[in-house]
This record gives structure tokens, C-alpha cells and sequence, in this order.
């Protein structure tokens, strides 16, 4: 058997279009490798910065917090506050991007600042560079490598049938199975070699994060079966009585239906199941509501609305209620908005099931830290942390009381550890499928006759 | 002798007869049209939606009551982006944009509300759209129909036969050419016709603009279609010249454009979104302040010959308004001047791409035309930005003449809220449309020519071969 596996792996060697091939994965994964590492970058550095707070107001705070500052300035204290909310790097973003390349990780939470504005100035990336899309090692392993596989097995067996050489085979009483299993091999870990190099490449050179090494063992596990399975799926269509002609145009068939149209298409049937409701609304009704709750509205400037306690007391608490009725008037708005996207990704992930490689895809932005789940946690997170630090600092505005640096350091802190989440079902799924269809795909070949 | 609409008659057959073909055929034609329906459905939605909240917070503004100016200039306008009818067709940047500039006193913000913010897909493969299905699956399916048109004449021995049967060996691929053609003519046309009624009924869309797409369009997949006929005579079978074309269309469609966006981020890269803000930031807070600055103080004094601020015949406050604005404005301009020369650099690199494929350049173009790329959506956030200073120093002036002594405490009327102008984008011409892609149109031009080539080559050579 090892003498066969040897003898193909030669045969595959001498083959220029398998040199062809190979070139092609590795210079896509060089390109993924790239992009990872300037994402991953990216997401920490912003993450520092973000960490790091409005240096200047920190400074005013600081110097507030001193028993010595008159009250007329200490007032202002819960109104200077701006707290930050950072969202824990992604393990593996430089693997899948998911979600990473648009979702804020970071915003400041202020006395001012409301759910439907947190993350309101975050977004810089040139869009046309989105609209391109990403190429990471995700997209190589759910698009790319399985057509490379495609390439590489569609005449595994049906070019022989075309030749006349399995006829002659099985008339000699010879295995397909057993010359099936020697080409496999060396094709199955030929298109491989690029994926888990330049794994290997952005594991050892790439940030040293928590759960990171186990995640890109779960990551490659889920690369490794969806490979797996469409390899099953090529000896199945071998196994059909086709020409190499139809097996070819049967498995790109396939791919192009289960990777491009299908996802798209669900894509499409989610927004239109789910539509999000209007962001116009919610702005029209914010600001309905803010000119409803005031006719002197200075909320940038309660430092110059007075000159004295009571005045610049008076300026902060007209600003928060004003707050709280532009809350009140958006919240069944914001409740929509979070019902439509938990509906989307229910309705997503159930779909997904539909497709073999957005099952995978999504396996792998989970075990990234970069799926749509993760990134909706963060949302609600950083929505209650909102309310608890306003929560805090209202109350000294509503007593009137001036913060001390004992209650200063005593504010609620965000501090959010998502579980890494390991997609168990989805990874057995996908194992089982490939299972199936690659033991239909050995009965049927063990059936062959000349 | 063997006539030349034998041959493309030939070619139709085996298409309608190859039941796979048809098949997938359909489904193109079905996808397409499902894409129509629901673009028209969201673009129309989009509009009524943003018409209505556009009018709803036009009587808010007018109604807002007697307050002061820089009340008014902090609650400020917004400025929402209209959808152009060709979005239906090609949605191009629109869900990675934000669609909606909050106008206020003291900063250039950001557009908001982007569409892909409220998507709940972590799998992006290309927004579901006539132009995806136009520049994604259909060259998928032309490639495949290609792949046995010479290929499957040299498998069954017939390429010999015709040639002996008086097919004029340098005409054969031309003819082959036609038949691909009228093939994809088949499926696409009834999706061109669909979509252009559908954009048409979404809106006042400016024929011009319709024709010059469609044009690109046509070209870019005649560039396809030439391109694997000229490759299905090199393959000595079917399966082989199928999988060089998918392997050519996969380099084409799903490589180049994203090593485009890879090279264009290496190239100049764009800073991480926190670090920009928070540089505009720090900047904004070094930056003169004329509520602190005494010299400003003393400046505004000399300018008016008095001893005292009391004794201005303006509003001080209203100046310190003023100034604070031109302040920031030093501040932004720089910033998103040199965001806007990114997004520029990043432009040019990832025109690179179109050496990989004409998809790239065919994107900018469909994009262009359709006012959905990213010109477009800069010359929105530029002229919100400019409506921004010309409302806030409005109302700042209102300020200056009128709130002397009072202040802060000075409040203007509702006519000063009826006599400021409302928010109304201006698309960009066509003339502007177009020159802003001349390279990519070039770059076409010269892919058109290429593949023409190498139709003739591969003709050559093919006469060649059987001489």
C-alpha cells in the first residue's frame, strides 16, 4: 500500500497543473497571511488606544478629585467622567475576519451617552476596500481549497473509467478502493500543505492571546473535516458511472451552489425575514424627543451654562433628563432593533444548515472570536455597562452630591470575558456528513464491475 | 462547405440538449430575478423611509421654538444620503457606508447607520445584487458552456471533421465566439431588461447612466466569453479546459479583486478607527480655544476699538463661536484630508488587480455609473460637511448681531429655524462620474483588446494544429 501511495505521490509530483495549483493556494494564503497579521494589528492597536481612555479627561478628572477643588468645579465631576468599554481581542481574527473588519470593540461611555449613540464615531475603513471583501485563511479553506480539491480528484477514478484502465482493473480482481486511497493521500495532503503552513506562519509570529493555540487547534479541526468532507464528496461523484467531463462540471456544480449562491441567498432571505427597522426613525424620534424635553438645550456646556454650584448642577440635570426622555422614546426602537438581529442570526444560523461550508464558515468565525454572536454580546455588554456607570453617576447628580476619590474609584468597570466558544455539534455535523457520504461513496466503489 | 450559422446553430443545440447547462441556466435566470425584486424592494423602502424622516424632522427643526442659536447649532440637522435608482442594480459601497452625517456645532462626525452594522452575517460572499450575479455567476456559467466548445470538438475527433468539411479553420473560434455569445445573450438579456425596468421604476434614472453600465457590462462579459473559447483550444479535454477556466475565473472573480483590497491596505494602510479619533481628538484639544485664549480676547477688542467685552457691539460669545468653529475646522481638514488621500492611494493600488482581471476595473465603473462607489459617497460626507458650516456659521452670525449682552441667554425665533436651508446632496454629474474611472475604462479597453488576441492566437494556432 505504502509502494502505491509512494508510486502517486510521484506521479503527482511530475504533474505540472498540480505545481499550478499549489502556487495558486500559496500565494492566496501568503495574501491571507498579510491581511490577518495587518487585522490583527490593527484590532490591537485600536484596542490600546481605546484601553488607554481621553488622556485630557481623565487629567481634568484627576485634578477635580482633589479635596482642594472648589464644588462649583467638583459638580462637573460625573459630567467629565468617560468611562471605556474594550472588548477582548478575538483569539484568531487573523484566521477568519467574520465580523472583526466592521464591528466597533471599543467605545466611551459618558453621562451623555445613550444606547442608540454608543458606537456612533467609529467606522474609518475605506468601503471600497469592504466591498472587495477579505481574503483570510477562513475564505481559503471554505472556498478555495475545496475547488482546489475539486481539481485535483474529479478524474480520481472516472478518467480511468473513460480510458478503459478500471476495466481492465476490476477484470484483474484489483481494488478501486485500495488505488483510491493511494491518489487520495498525496492529492488530499498536497492542497492542504499551504492552509497549515500559513497557519503555522500567523500562529508562531502573531500576538500571544489567550485561548489562542487551543482555538487554532479547533479551527484547523474544522478546516481538516470540511476538507474531508468534499474530498467524500468527490469519491462519491468517482464513484457515479460518469465521464470525467461530467464529474467535473457535477462538483463545481456543487461548490458554486453550496458556497456562493447558497449563502448569498440566505443572506438575502434573512434581511428580508428579519428587515431591521429604520435608523432614520430612531435618529427623527431621538430628536423629536429632545425638543420636547427642552427649550434651552446646552448639554456640551455646563461648564459655561453658570458659575456656581447650583447653576452647573441645574445645566447637568436638565442634561440627563433630557437623556432619559430620549431613552424612553427610543427604547421600543432599540428593542426592535435587538429583536431583529437575534431573529436574523436565529434564522441565519438555521439556514446555514442548508450549506455544508457556511456551517463550517461559521464554526470557524466562532472559533475565531469573530462571529456574529460574539460581537452581539459586546453590544449588550457595553448597552448594560452603560446603564450601570450611568446609573452611578446620576446618582451623584440627582443628590447633588460631589464624587470623592473613594466613590471615583469604586465606578464599575468593564470587564467582559466571553467564553471561547467550541462548536462542538457543528464539528461533529460536518465529521458525520463527511462519514456518510464517503461510506456511500466506498459501497458504491466496492460494487464496481467491469 | 460548412456555413457559419451551421456552426453556431450547432453549438445552440448541444447547449439545450446538455440538460446540466439549461438547468443552471435557469437557475442564473431565477437568482437574477429574485435579485431584482428584492433590490427594487429595499431601494423604494429606503427612499419612502428616508423622504418621510426627512420631512418629520424638517417640522421638528422649524418647530423647535425661541431658543439660542447654539442650542439650535448643537441639536443641528441631519443629512441623509438618497439611494440612486441604479442601487438596484448595483449596491456597490452603499452596505459599508454610513447613510446618515449628524451636522452639529463643534465636530465633523462620521456617517452613520451602516447597513452592514445591522446584518447579522459573518460570511460575506458579495451582496445578493443583478451586479454580483452579473459579474460573479454569470462568467461562472460562460466559462463552464466555453470549456467544451472547441475542447469537446477535439475529444470526439469532430474538430478534424469540420475543418475537413470546409470550416475555415480561423473563423472557427469567431463562429464559436458568436454561439457563446448568443447563449449568454439568452440568459442575461431578460435579466438586463428586468433589472433596467426595475431601476427605471425606482426612480428618475438617467438613461445615460443605464446604457453606459449595461455597455460595461456587456463588454466585461464579452471579454469572459472571449477569453475561454481562446482557452477551450488548449486543453485536450472537456474536464481539463473546465477546470483551467474555473481555475482562470476563480483567479479572476474571487482572487484579484480581494488581493486588490490587500495590496491597497498594504500600500497605505488605514489607520485603526480608534486611533484615528482619538488623534482628531488630541489635535481638537490642542488647538486654539477662544473661551480660554486671552489673545483672542484681546484681538476682537483692538479689531472694534473698545476697552471691554461689555462694551463690544456684537455678541462676544457668539465670536468665541465662531472662532471655536474655524478652529476645528483646521483640525479636520487635515484629518479627513488625509483620510480622503488613503481612501485615494488605496484606490490606485487596488487598480493593480485589473493586471489579474478586468473585474476589478469593471467594479469601479459599474459602481461609478450607479453613484454607488466611493467617490460618490466622499463627495456626500464633503457637501454635508459644507452644509455643516455654512448652518453653524449661520446661526453663530445670528449670534454675533443679535445676542449682544444677552449671550447665552439670547433666543432667536422660529424664523431663523424656517430661513435655514435645508440638506439636499448633489450626485455627482456623470462627466465627474466618468472621469473618475477613465483608467478603469482604459484598463477595459485594453482587456477587450487583449482577449480579442488571443481569440486570434488561439485561431492560428488551432489551424495550425490540424495543418
Amino acid at each position: 500500500m505504502l509502494r502505491l501511495v509512494r508510486l502517486e505521490s510521484v506521479r503527482l509530483a511530475r504533474e505540472r497543473f498540480a505545481w499550478v495549483l499549489l502556487g495558486f493556494l500559496a500565494l492566496a494564503c501568503a495574501l491571507a497571511v498579510v491581511n490577518g497579521r495587518a487585522l490583527m494589528a490593527q484590532q490591537l492597536e485600536g484596542r490600546a488606544v481605546a484601553a488607554q481612555g481621553d488622556a485630557s479627561s481623565r487629567e481634568r478628572v484627576e485634578g477635580a478629585l482633589d479635596p482642594a477643588t472648589s464644588p462649583a468645579t467638583a459638580v462637573l465631576i460625573p459630567y467629565w467622567i468617560r468611562a471605556q468599554a474594550v472588548a477582548p481581542s478575538p483569539p484568531l481574527a487573523d484566521f477568519s475576519a467574520g465580523r472583526a473588519p466592521f464591528e466597533p470593540h471599543a467605545t466611551s461611555i459618558t453621562l451623555r451617552s445613550r444606547p442608540d449613540t454608543l458606537f456612533e464615531r467609529t467606522a474609518v475603513d475605506n468601503p471600497e476596500a469592504l466591498a472587495r471583501g477579505s481574503l483570510d485563511l477562513g475564505f481559503i479553506a471554505v472556498v478555495l481549497l475545496p475547488l482546489a480539491l475539486i481539481s485535483l480528484g474529479y478524474g480520481l477514478f472516472t478518467a480511468d473509467r473513460e480510458s478503459g484502465a478500471a476495466r481492465l482493473l476490476l477484470v484483474q480482481g484489483g481494488s478501486p478502493i485500495r488505488l483510491l486511497f493511494a491518489r487520495s493521500l498525496p492529492r488530499f495532503l498536497f492542497a492542504l500543505t499551504p492552509l497549515l503552513v500559513a497557519a503555522a506562519v500567523l500562529l508562531v509570529t502573531g500576538p500571544e492571546l489567550e485561548a489562542r493555540w487551543s482555538a487554532a487547534g479547533w479551527w484547523l479541526l474544522v478546516a481538516l473535516v470540511l476538507a474531508a468532507l468534499w474530498w467524500a464528496v468527490i469519491l462519491l461523484v468517482n464513484s457515479l458511472r460518469i465521464g470525467a467531463e461530467t464529474a467535473a462540471l457535477t462538483l463545481v456544480s456543487t461548490w458554486a451552489l453550496l458556497t456562493l449562491v447558497l449563502p448569498a441567498a440566505i443572506t438575502a432571505t434573512v434581511q428580508v425575514a428579519y428587515p431591521p427597522p429604520s435608523r432614520f426613525e430612531q435618529i427623527a424620534t431621538a430628536r423629536a424627543a429632545e425638543v420636547a424635553s427642552t427649550t434651552a438645550w446646552e448639554n456640551d456646556h455646563a461648564d459655561l451654562a453658570s458659575e456656581d454650584f447650583e447653576g452647573r448642577l441645574a445645566s447637568i440635570r436638565k442634561t440627563l433628563g433630557i437623556g432619559r426622555a430620549v431613552e424612553r422614546a427610543t427604547a421600543p426602537i432599540a428593542q426592535r432593533f435587538d429583536e431583529q438581529l437575534a431573529g436574523q442570526q436565529r434564522v441565519a444560523r438555521t439556514l446555514a444548515w442548508l450549506s455544508p461550508p457556511l456551517v463550517a464558515a461559521d464554526a470557524m468565525t466562532m472559533t475565531a472570536g469573530t462571529d456574529v454572536g460574539r460581537q452581539l454580546g459586546f453590544r449588550r455588554m457595553a448597552a448594560g455597562y452603560l446603564s450601570d456607570v450611568k446609573a452611578a453617576l446620576s446618582g451623584f447628580v440627582d443628590r447633588g452630591d460631589v464624587m470623592t476619590r473613594s466613590e471615583y474609584d469604586a465606578l464599575p468597570t468593564f470587564d467582559w470575558q466571553p467564553q471561547p466558544v467550541r462548536p462542538i455539534w457543528r464539528l461533529v455535523a460536518l465529521a458525520l456528513l463527511a462519514f456518510a457520504i464517503g461510506a456511500i461513496a466506498v459501497t458504491r466503489l466496492r460494487r464496481a464491475h467491469p | 462547405m460548412i456555413r457559419a450559422g451551421a456552426l453556431v446553430r450547432k453549438d445552440w443545440r448541444e447547449f439545450t440538449r446538455d440538460r446540466r447547462l439549461v438547468v443552471m441556466g435557469s437557475v442564473v435566470l431565477l437568482l437574477s430575478l429574485v435579485a431584482i425584486v428584492s433590490a427594487y424592494a429595499r431601494v423604494v423602502a429606503y427612499e419612502t423611509d428616508r423622504i418621510t424622516t426627512e420631512q418629520r424632522d424638517r417640522v421638528t427643526w422649524e418647530s423647535q421654538g425661541a431658543r439660542n442659536p447654539h442650542s439650535a447649532a448643537h441639536f443641528a440637522n441631519w443629512a441623509m444620503r438618497p439611494l440612486t435608482p441604479l442601487a438596484v442594480l448595483e449596491p456597490g459601497v452603499m452596505p459599508y457606508v454610513g447613510a446618515a452625517i449628524w451636522m452639529e456645532a463643534h465636530f465633523q462626525n462620521g456617517a452613520r447607520a451602516r447597513p452592514i452594522d445591522d446584518a447579522a452575517i459573518a460570511f460575506d460572499v458579495g451582496a445578493f445584487s443583478v451586479s454580483w450575479v452579473l459579474q460573479t455567476i454569470v462568467p461562472l456559467l460562460l466559462v463552464v458552456v466555453a470549456a467544451g466548445l472547441v475542447s469537446r470538438e477535439r475529444e470526439r475527433g469532430t474538430l478534424r471533421l469540420l475543418l475537413i468539411g470546409g470550416a475555415d479553420a480561423r473563423g472557427l473560434l469567431p463562429r464559436k465566439l458568436a454561439g457563446l455569445g448568443g447563449i449568454g445573450l439568452l440568459i442575461i438579456a431578460p435579466v438586463l431588461i428586468a433589472g433596467l425596468l426595475a431601476a427605471l421604476l425606482a426612480g428618475p434614472a438617467e438613461p445615460g447612466r443605464l446604457v453606459l453600465w449595461t455597455l460595461a457590462h456587456l463588454v466585461f462579459l464579452g471579454i469572459v466569453a472571449a477569453t475561454a473559447v481562446a482557452a477551450s483550444t488548449w486543453a485536450r479535454t472537456v474536464s481539463g479546459a473546465m477546470l483551467i477556466l474555473v481555475g482562470l475565473w476563480c483567479v479572476a472573480v474571487l482572487l484579484a479583486p480581494r488581493a486588490g483590497a490587500t495590496l491597497a491596505q498594504t500600500v497605505a494602510p488605514t489607520p485603526a478607527p480608534d486611533a484615528f479619533w482619538s488623534a482628531l481628538r488630541q489635535d481638537l484639544a490642542k488647538a486654539p480655544n477662544p473661551f480660554v485664549d486671552k489673545s483672542f480676547e484681546e484681538s476682537v477688542l483692538t479689531r472694534y476699538g473698545v476697552a471691554t467685552v461689555e462694551a463690544l457691539p456684537v455678541s462676544f460669545a457668539g465670536l468665541q463661536l465662531h472662532q471655536s468653529e474655524k478652529e476645528g475646522e483646521v483640525v479636520f481638514d487635515r484629518h479627513f484630508g488625509q483620510l480622503a488621500a488613503t481612501y485615494a492611494r488605496q484606490r490606485a493600488a487596488m487598480r493593480w488587480a485589473s493586471l489579474l482581471s478586468p473585474l476589478p476595473a469593471l467594479q469601479n465603473v459599474s459602481t461609478a455609473l450607479a453613484g454607488t462607489d466611493g467617490p460618490s459617497q466622499l463627495a456626500f460626507q464633503n457637501q454635508a460637511e459644507a452644509h455643516r458650516r455654512r448652518a453653524i456659521g449661520a446661526l453663530n452670525q445670528n449670534m454675533v448681531e443679535h445676542g449682544m449682552g444677552a449671550e447665552f441667554d439670547y433666543k432667536a425665533g422660529e424664523e431663523l429655524w424656517r430661513t435655514s436651508e435645508a440638506f439636499r446632496f448633489q450626485q455627482p454629474p456623470l462627466a465627474d462620474a466618468l472621469r473618475s474611472v477613465w483608467p478603469d475604462l482604459l484598463i477595459l479597453l485594453l482587456w477587450t483588446m487583449a482577449a480579442a488576441s488571443a481569440v486570434l492566437i488561439a485561431s492560428r494556432r488551432l489551424a495550425r494544429s490540424i495543418l
